[in-house]
């Protein structure tokens, strides 16, 4: 456990993405929003912002988790598949799961939301893939209508084709089954991305529209309120734009790969780490983000929607930039500057959630002051 | 819908975060003036996240007019936690409303509404805006509309659940009104549900006139309606009365109310009308009742509301055991029975959450802590849930490893959890494939 509860944002301001952890979608709600990480001893353990309601960062090592209590069936299944693969990657946490989700044994609710995101990651492999075989035959000249849309076991078939097979090793300078086994290999390993003109879009795509949008409606509501509020609007607000900026780049890195297919395939094998690299920098950039769009949502929905009492949460619970990535947006950055702003005392009768005066608390009081049958503060 | 609608709909579902808000308001003022229902409905949605942050002032249409009496009690979904509170699921009452659109529409395009009043937030409190005999016309409209939806919905307990709820607060809704409206000074505020009427009723004259108090609380009491609106009237009143002394006249209104509601629930195990009317709605008001009871009776070491709260317990108690844990168990072995029969490793949403309302409902009875017949009883009840179901997963999951189980009756698994606990559906999945 950090020693001093009110400075922990402050100095733990995680100095990259391995020390920050993955997000876990543990259902049990005190464990909502927990990290799992590698210690330095190659050792699992779960930092746990805001546990109990305090303002502490909690560290505990995977292994005494289940005495921490409230796990459900699925978390307790999360938890003992997360040590037998030793998944410390946001890819590798999410696919553990989704195998869970998609048994049913997290509820049907889950089950019928891990068959949608399994959809459509296999719907984007699908697309990418197309995308590339289709590419591919432009290149060698052959005609790729014949090929429909959903029907990638067409291809096998085409490779049968002494014409396609040695024009594949001219241009690609690949055997058939070498060509197939890569455009199906990138494929899976760009589906996250997709294509930039898929529609609907890939599961990243995806996410960061919904940030996008989650700021401009951020934005919106800030101009209903005023000081303390609104500067908290504002850090969540500069995180996810820095968020943004830090994923354009990988992205468009990736985009204009996958425009220059020869070279994509042909060089699928030595680049193969440079675009895998890039993927697992916009995962990491992007984990944490889904759980507190979520939470926004949720507080703006209802009909008695207070966002104000969701945003004290949802800044201990931000993914902030490592405080490395932080700087190389802009070197005079302070990752806790943000932070800092927030920290002052709270005024006299004001609710220290919302920084809204205690209308409740003052009638209280004014209603005890001009009460005769009461002692105490009457009197004095 | 065309295909160039798609991609209108597409272009400005990627766009509306970047209008500017004066057009966002233009926008949805168009899009509520569209004829083509579906049209309308598809573009409301794109603009919604945008108009939820705006909030601009909604237009007064017969079906949000129609929902203002009750519009506290409307919920996205039905928390299966929260079995037994009063809540209209908006997607019950999507069922409902076709069934009764006409003479509901037919009864507020009757009104001539004051343009310069005519706002949501005068209507809330105003009981000359919109006269009784509108209101009486909803609920003959609802009362109606029931029989053919049950008809047409045979299972659709929520929609069932909320039209009663619907007919209640839509009965109350005038008279509390101008019952406020005649104490505005002591009901101040545009939201005026039964218990803020009650509660300035208890707190506010009792200091200056408790006899007048009195008086006013037996003009109330009538409107109470059911035995719904007691439960809440006496949580109002008890949490005040426990906690001020001098609130006699509150004191004698929770005699006359516990005595009514002792009465109520000895009736309920006799008649099943009544029994789903508490079992359904109330139970959890009732349980978190009798806890406010005891509490404030500790609290205060009042020997007058110990009493008052040993009467109201013995009552419960004998209505939990005697109706409410056979029936209970009697709905659950049926729809297990059905599960395992159907597909042991995929359970629908909406039989899931069926079960876990009721099984709700042995978490609400232990929260409660009544008494140790109760618990005895729960216990055994589950044990067999218990039994049954594990002999299923033997037959579903007995062999292979982690996963095939998994595979082949994850949803049981699920089940399980449900009654045994997590711990123990755990063990029985992780210990048995090793």
């Amino acid at each position: 456990m950090a020693d001093k509860p009110g400075d922990v944002p402050l100095r733990n301001i995680p100095a990259t993405f391995e020390e920050r952890g993955v997000g876990l979608p543990f259902a049990s709600e005190r464990l909502q929003l927990a990290r799992v990480r590698r210690t330095d001893r190659g050792q699992l353990e779960m930092v746990l912002p805001n546990f109990a309601d305090t303002n502490a960062l909690y560290v505990v090592p995977w292994t005494a988790i289940p005495d921490l209590g409230g796990l459900t069936l699925a978390d307790r299944l999360l938890h003992r598949e997360v040590i037998r693969e030793n998944a410390t990657t946001p890819f590798a946490v999410r696919r553990l799961w989704l195998t869970i989700a998609e048994s049913g044994a997290a509820g049907a609710d889950a089950r019928e939301r891990a068959e949608a995101a399994l959809v459509v990651d296999r719907t984007q492999h699908l697309t990418v893939s197309l995308a590339l075989v289709v590419a591919s035959l432009r290149l060698i000249g052959r005609s790729p209508e014949a090929l429909s849309f959903h029907r990638l076991d067409q291809i096998p078939g085409l490779l049968r084709d002494r014409v396609v097979a040695d024009a594949l090793q001219e241009v690609f300078g690949l055997n058939p089954p070498a060509w197939y086994h890569s455009v199906t290999n990138l494929g899976e390993a760009l589906a996250p991305v997709g294509l930039a003109n898929s529609d609907p879009p890939a599961r990243f795509r995806q996410l960061l529209r919904d940030l996008s949008q989650f700021q401009r409606l951020l934005r919106d509501w800030s101009t209903t309120v005023t000081g303390e509020l609104r500067a908290l609007v504002a850090f969540i607000i500069e995180v996810a734009e820095h968020t943004r900026a830090q994923v354009q780049a990988p992205l468009a890195r990736l985009d204009d790969q996958v425009r220059d297919v020869e070279a994509l395939v042909d060089g699928w094998v030595r680049r193969r780490a440079d675009i895998t690299d890039d993927i697992d920098r916009i995962s990491w950039l992007l984990d944490g983000w889904e759980p507190v769009i979520a939470l926004w949502d949720e507080a703006t929905t209802g009909p008695d929607a207070v966002p104000a009492e969701t945003l004290d949460k949802m800044v201990r619970h931000l993914p902030i930039l490592p405080s490395t990535e932080y700087r190389q947006v802009d070197e005079t950055l302070d990752p806790s500057e943000p932070l800092r702003r927030q920290r002052r005392f709270v005024r006299l009768y004001e609710d220290w959630r919302t920084g809204r005066e205690d209308t409740a608390l003052l009638s209280l009081i004014e209603k005890s002051r001009t009460d005769p049958s009461r002692t105490g503060w009457a009197g004095q | 819908m065309t295909d160039e609608f798609d991609a209108l709909t597409r272009s400005l579902a990627h766009r509306v975060t970047e209008i500017d808000t004066p057009d966002v308001l233009r926008l949805a003022s168009l899009v509520g003036r569209l004829e083509q229902e579906a049209a309308r409905r598809t573009l409301q949605a794109v603009i919604r996240p945008r108009l939820r942050m705006l909030r601009p002032d909604r237009p007064l249409t017969p079906q949000r007019l129609f929902c203002l009496p009750f519009e506290h009690l409307l919920v996205n979904h039905r928390s299966p936690a929260r079995f037994g509170t009063p809540e209209v699921p908006r997607p019950a009452m999507a069922r409902l409303w076709p069934l009764i659109a006409d003479p509901v529409t037919c009864a507020f395009h009757r009104i001539e509404l004051d343009p310069a009043s005519a706002r949501l937030c005068q209507i809330r409190s105003d009981p000359d805006l919109i006269p009784d005999t509108h209101w009486s016309a909803c609920t003959r409209a609802v009362r109606d509309g029931l029989p053919r939806l049950a008809g047409d919905h045979p299972d659709d307990d929520d929609a069932a659940r909320s039209g009663a709820i619907i007919v209640e607060c839509l009965t109350l809704h005038h008279p509390i009104l101008r019952l406020a409206a005649e104490h505005r000074d002591a009901s101040p505020g545009s939201r005026c549900t039964l218990e803020e009427l009650f509660l300035d009723l208890f707190g506010e004259h009792n200091r200056s006139d408790p006899a007048g108090s009195e008086r006013l609380c037996r003009l109330a009491t009538p409107l109470v309606g059911g035995p719904a609106g007691v439960v809440r009237v006496l949580g109002c009143g008890i949490e005040l009365g426990g906690r001020d002394r001098a609130a006699e006249s509150a004191r004698r209104v929770i005699d006359t109310l516990v005595r009514d509601l002792a009465d109520a629930l000895r009736a309920c195990g006799r008649d099943p009308r009544l029994f789903d009317w508490f079992a359904r709605r109330e139970l959890d008001q009732l349980l978190a009742l009798h806890g406010l009871m005891w509490q404030l009776a500790r609290g205060s070491g009042d020997r007058w509301l110990s009493g008052q709260a040993d009467l109201f317990a013995r009552a419960l108690s004998h209505f939990v055991v005697g109706a409410v844990l056979p029936r209970l168990a009697e709905a659950i072995a049926a729809r297990l029975d059905a599960v395992v029969a159907a597909d042991a490793g995929r359970i629908a949403t909406a039989e899931q959450a069926a079960l876990e309302r009721l099984f709700g409902v042995y978490d609400s009875l232990d929260a409660g802590a009544i008494g140790p017949e109760i618990d005895a009883q729960a216990r055994s009840d589950r044990a067999g849930f218990a039994a049954a179901l594990g002999a299923a997963l033997d037959r579903h999951a007995a062999a292979g490893g982690l996963g095939d189980r998994l595979t082949a009756a994850g949803g049981l698994f699920k089940l399980f959890e449900l009654v045994a606990g997590p711990e123990a559906a755990f063990h029985r999945l992780v210990g048995a494939a090793g």
